[in-house]
């Protein structure tokens, strides 16, 4: 603490010096006479300028090779090797700009500066110059914006036919993913029948029926639906005030008051909220029941079985040097879908779809090998068996602000050759057949089903060439 | 009721420019009250606005460091800040993750409105309007002190809500729903932007009783001879600036309101189909993409509105001390209208990655690229105001050279930007955060600084300290540089994360992360300098003994060395000419109250590149 006061007491001091010596310049500056110290300070500060310039100058030449194989993936997918191309245009056009500009500017505040004999020139306009920069930059700027947009519109253009289609939807604060199945057709979704075992409201008439029961509750089944435990809760809390407050007002112990106090805010808060979740929840249950008719689910009979199939694995498999469309979703905020290595980049908007595709160019493996002649790569950090290149992943971040856990939306791309995407995809389990074992059913499964076989133990999502851990906040 | 009524008289006589009844006033000297709290003179205003925004860019940039400790040296031990912010420290003495993003929420905020929004345009539009155009007062002085004291309410209820036990607003300074709308998506939601939106409304009020009374002034109270080619660069700046404001804010408004419903009365402008953590919500039917479009319509034109006031004025700076008429002063007026223009339908380029149909981004790429052009224009002008001057390097000299080196450097990366291709790179990285700080944030500062530096004389009739001026600028303009030059190349880092340090992608900035965080705090450092500059000089700067220390040619020195209310003590001067001649017919500068002689051919109106030498020849055969 006493350095602390010390070095505290010696910036004040310096600072005091410092402010005194400026004074003294600026008086000195004056009693020699205004235009002497203008010419002696503009010299000055003229020269500071070059200097200025020259440094400024050889930094920025400088941390080109400082930085530059830090800074982006150039090649891993066809994004990467468009945008890295119009990138480089548009940094030579302004590189060159900028450097000429900047050392004009200076330069002239060199040559120009006041001096003795020197005069300034009554030049106030040229129409030719005018004419000049402004054409010029016309003509430069056109070129980028129709490099730009044939860019662009390869970009965002509409995706392949074949294409790999992957659903990802982005909440707080993590990812999932779910792929067609074989069926090659992703389910419908409702957002209304989103619950623990269908995290995403995938709609098969047994999840609508799994929805209802779980909403309304069923003496069939002896299952008390989530309306009703709201209300017995409400009921709970309003006997719980009562005995509360009894305490409150009867006991001569301040610290138990005090403690009962602050449960009973607790409480409170809670009993406020309870009608607005029962409301909520009455509501979707008219929703589901006025939407999900018999004579509505046969008219889509066939729709609603696409989801049965469909897989939601841990990460993101994508085959190599064949077309990715995304389909991307947000269920409670905005996200943004990003690859760094893939220039992959889209928000996720709650109620509106959005989609991006992008073909990947090197397989995570390939994508390791090339690291590994890499220096930086190849150590063996701490507490590690295996050096740093081995451990690669191409990493899913999101990339819209979403929330205290917004940098930790970490999500693995993994890049497969076909052989082995085909191998990865095959063995994925789908969603369903997890958890369709433990699905509120009065009415059991339907025709369409396929039926859950509840002795497999469950097929796990094996992680080809990955090993990362997906972090979640929660 | 007196100075209403003097007020009223002034523009009587303005106008009929006859007999002027000032000297009368000066019976009523008002009180402490009025004369410097509830003050109607737009000079007391501007100072107030000035003030106030000095406040508000230290708490800003306190925010700053504090979120550059963060980013810099994230190990570093902060429970010694326990006793000032509690439970934003955490137990291992870090700042929470919430806190981060309240930090950068509230230092966007701050930056943006209240110091190079209300700091800058207040404070120069106010107090050189009037000076500059040969008015008494503003149109209405009281309007003019209402929108201080709305912006001063603005302030007070922005400041209050880090008082709260949730926390200030945390969804970033775009206030983006859902995230900005929901109570229990995140703590600075539960309560934080109530007070932010409803801050902001107050804001914009005194937004728009600024600018319709700057638009009134310059388009009614202009003194005999001032036509509209006439007017000094910064005033056509101002009322430009103005004029984006008036347009642009009013949406604003409804966007901040419509959420403020949508947050209380349960309404869906912006929500649909939500689930936030597995609480099913009932909003149906609104569009989160609605809100940016909305947002941005001001967002954009808000970047025009922090950089034309400083634009306006390094104009006027760099042509006062290079000895030089402003290059292409009608160039200059037309690519601010062009500016100004465009400024209006750019805003998408914001969106390129919110799933916004690409077609539409397509034509927003087309219309931001233009604006490169007058960009370009007003650069190039600068460069040959300097060509063949007699260049004085003061410090607001040096500012005003700093803003166009800085606005170069940033400007240039909004060509990467604004291409909607290489933007799916660069958005939401730090690239961004390079482009817009080097651009808008250092580069408007450096115009406020110039300005500051530069009409300091006429505010308070003494001058700064110069030595600590120039340390101030090379201090400033070189950490400026190594923060925001380096930045740009964590090119793929995405912004507004708390650590990058759970992604290896991200791995390997942690140095250059340090090296910027270091700077910023130097750089804040710096600006105390600047602060305790400012006041000393207010009370104990060398006093100005000349009217006219500059050899400036516009109205605002021929006014007293510390004018009164009313400006001028007699008539108010008539204008014969532009205000750019400085060296023309060997003179070293001609006052704009001085009549055109017999051959003259007023510059500006009909340029003609070899008129002085018409002139010369002509005075010859005479």
């Amino acid at each position: 603490m006493a350095t602390g006061w010390l070095i505290f007491i010696a910036i004040v001091l310096i600072v005091v010096v410092l402010f005194q010596v400026t004074r003294t310049l600026d008086l000195v500056g004056q009693l020699r006479g205004g235009e002497r110290t203008t010419v002696e300070m503009t010299r000055f500060h003229a020269m500071l300028g070059l200097i200025f310039i020259a440094l400024g100058m050889i930094g920025f030449f400088y941390s080109f090779p400082l930085f530059s194989d830090r800074m982006v993936d150039k090649h891993s997918s066809n994004n990467a090797i468009i945008i890295s191309k119009m990138f480089l245009i548009t940094l030579w056009v302004t590189g060159i700009v900028f450097v000429i500009t900047n050392v004009l500017l200076f330069w002239f505040a060199w040559q120009f500066r006041h001096r003795p004999g020197n005069e300034a020139v009554h030049f106030a306009h040229s129409n030719k110059l005018e004419f000049i920069w402004t054409i010029v930059p016309t003509i430069v700027l056109t070129g980028l914006v129709v490099f730009g947009l044939q860019a662009w519109t390869e970009i965002m253009g509409p995706a392949e036919e074949d294409a790999t289609v992957v659903e990802v939807t982005g909440q707080q604060f993590f990812w999932s993913s779910r792929y067609p199945g074989p069926d090659g057709k992703l389910g419908p979704r409702d957002n209304d029948l989103i619950c623990a075992d269908n995290p995403l409201g995938i709609v098969t008439r047994e999840w609508v029926e799994h929805r209802r029961v779980t909403l309304a509750g069923s003496k069939k089944l002896n299952h008390v639906g989530e309306i009703e435990v709201l209300q017995n809760r409400e009921k709970e809390i309003q006997e719980l005030i009562k005995q509360y407050t009894a305490i409150i007002d009867g006991s001569p112990n301040k610290y138990i008051v005090a403690a009962t106090q602050d449960t009973l805010a607790l409480i409170e808060k809670e009993l406020g909220k309870i009608p607005g979740k029962i409301t909520i929840r009455e509501k979707a249950l008219d929703r589901i029941n006025k939407k999900y008719t018999e004579e509505y689910i046969a008219a889509h009979a066939d729709e609603f079985t696409w989801g049965y199939d469909d897989p939601m694995p841990s990460e993101v498999h994508v085959p190599v040097n064949k077309q990715a469309y995304l389909k991307i979703m947000a269920l409670d905020v905005l996200h943004n879908f990003y690859i760094p290595h893939m220039d992959v980049k889209m928000d996720a908007v709650p109620g509106m779809p959005t989609s991006f595709k992008f073909t990947p160019l090197i397989t995570t493996n390939d994508k390791r090998q090339e690291l590994a002649n890499n220096p930086a790569w190849s150590i063996i950090e701490e507490g590690d068996d295996k050096p740093r290149y081995a451990k690669f992943n191409y990493e899913v971040a999101c990339a819209e602000l979403c929330g205290t856990g917004h940098s930790a939306m970490k999500y693995t791309l993994v890049v497969d050759s076909q052989e082995d995407y085909d191998k990865w995809i095959a063995a994925q389990a789908s969603k369903w057949s997890q958890v369709a074992g433990s699905l509120k059913l009065e009415n059991g499964f339907s025709k369409y089903a396929p039926v859950p076989a509840p002795a497999t133990p469950m097929a796990t999502t094996t992680t080809t060439p990955s090993d990362t851990i997906t972090i979640s906040l929660k | 009721m007196s100075a209403e009524t003097s007020t009223h008289a002034h523009h009587v006589d303005t106008h009929a420019h006859g007999h002027d009844h000032h000297d009368h006033d000066h019976h009523h000297e008002p009180g402490f009250i009025r004369k410097y709290i509830f003050s109607e003179d737009h000079k007391t205003i501007s100072k107030q606005f000035l003030i106030t925004g000095i406040f508000w860019a230290i708490v800003g940039g306190l925010l700053s460091v504090l979120f550059r400790i963060q980013l810099g040296y994230p190990d570093a031990d902060l429970t010694w800040m326990k006793p000032f912010l509690g439970k934003w420290i955490s137990e291992e003495g870090q700042i929470v993750p919430e806190f981060y993003n309240a930090l950068i929420t509230m230092h966007g905020t701050i930056l943006v409105f209240f110091v190079l929004t209300a700091g800058l345009s207040g404070t120069f539009s106010n107090f050189l309007i009037p000076l500059m155009i040969g008015a008494r007062d503003m149109a209405s002085g009281f309007l003019n002190m209402l929108s201080y004291w709305f912006f001063f309410l603005a302030g007070v209820i922005m400041f209050i809500s880090f008082f709260l036990a949730t926390g200030p607003a945390s969804g970033g300074w775009t206030a983006y729903p859902p995230l900005n709308a929901l109570h229990d998506a995140s703590q600075g939601g539960v309560l934080g932007v109530d007070f932010w939106l409803v801050s902001m409304a107050v804001f914009i009020v005194s937004s728009l009783l600024g600018s319709l009374n700057y638009i009134t002034t310059i388009i009614n109270l202009r003194t005999k001879g001032m036509k509209m080619f006439r007017m000094p660069l910064p005033i056509w700046a101002f009322l430009l600036t103005a004029v984006i404001g008036v347009l642009s804010f009013p949406v604003l408004l409804s966007a901040a309101i419509l959420l403020l419903f949508d947050r209380n009365l349960g309404t869906s402008f912006y929500l649909d189909a939500i689930n936030l953590a597995g609480e099913p919500l009932a909003n149906a039917g609104g569009s989160p993409i609605l809100y940016q479009h909305l947002f941005w319509f001001l967002g954009h034109p808000e970047v025009y509105i922090i950089i034309l006031p400083a634009m306006g004025m390094v104009s006027e700076i760099l042509s006062v001390h290079s000895r030089k008429p402003i290059f292409g002063y009608t160039a200059m007026i037309y690519s601010l209208l062009a500016i100004t223009v465009l400024s209006f339908i750019v805003w998408a380029h914001h969106m390129f990655m919110t799933g916004m149909n690409p077609f539409i981004g397509s034509i927003f790429v087309i219309f931001t690229l233009i604006i490169a052009v007058p960009s370009a224009i007003k650069v190039f002008n600068w460069l040959t105001t300097l060509w063949r001057g007699n260049i004085r390097l003061n410090p607001p000299m040096l500012f005003a050279i700093g803003f166009v080196s800085l606005f170069i450097s940033g400007g240039l990366t909004g060509i990467f930007l604004g291409n909607s291709s290489i933007d799916i790179r660069l958005h939401d990285t730090y690239f961004v955060v390079a482009h817009f700080h080097l651009v808008m944030g250092v580069a408007a500062f450096f115009g406020m600084f110039a300005g500051v530096y530069h009409w300091f004389p006429k505010m308070f009739g003494r001058y700064m300290n110069q030595t600590l001026g120039y340390i101030h600028f090379w201090g400033t303009i070189a950490a400026a540089y190594l923060i925001f030059f380096p930045m740009h190349w964590e090119i793929a880092l995405p912004r507004r994360y708390y650590t990058h340090s759970g992604f290896e992608a991200f791995s390997g900035f942690e140095q250059l992360n340090m090296f910027i965080s270091t700077m910023a705090i130097i750089s804040f450092a710096l600006q105390l300098l600047f602060v305790f500059n400012f006041f000393y000089s207010i009370f104990f700067g060398r006093k100005v003994r000349e009217m006219n220390p500059y050899g400036a040619t516009t109205l605002e020195w021929t006014t007293p060395i510390r004018p009164g209310h009313g400006n001028w003590e007699g008539d108010i001067p008539e204008v014969h000419r532009w205000p750019y001649d400085y060296s023309k017919h060997g003179r070293d500068f001609i006052p704009q109250t001085e009549p055109l002689t017999q051959y003259e051919i007023e510059h500006g109106e009909h340029g003609d590149e070899h008129d002085s030498d018409i002139i010369k020849s002509e005075e010859h055969k005479g």
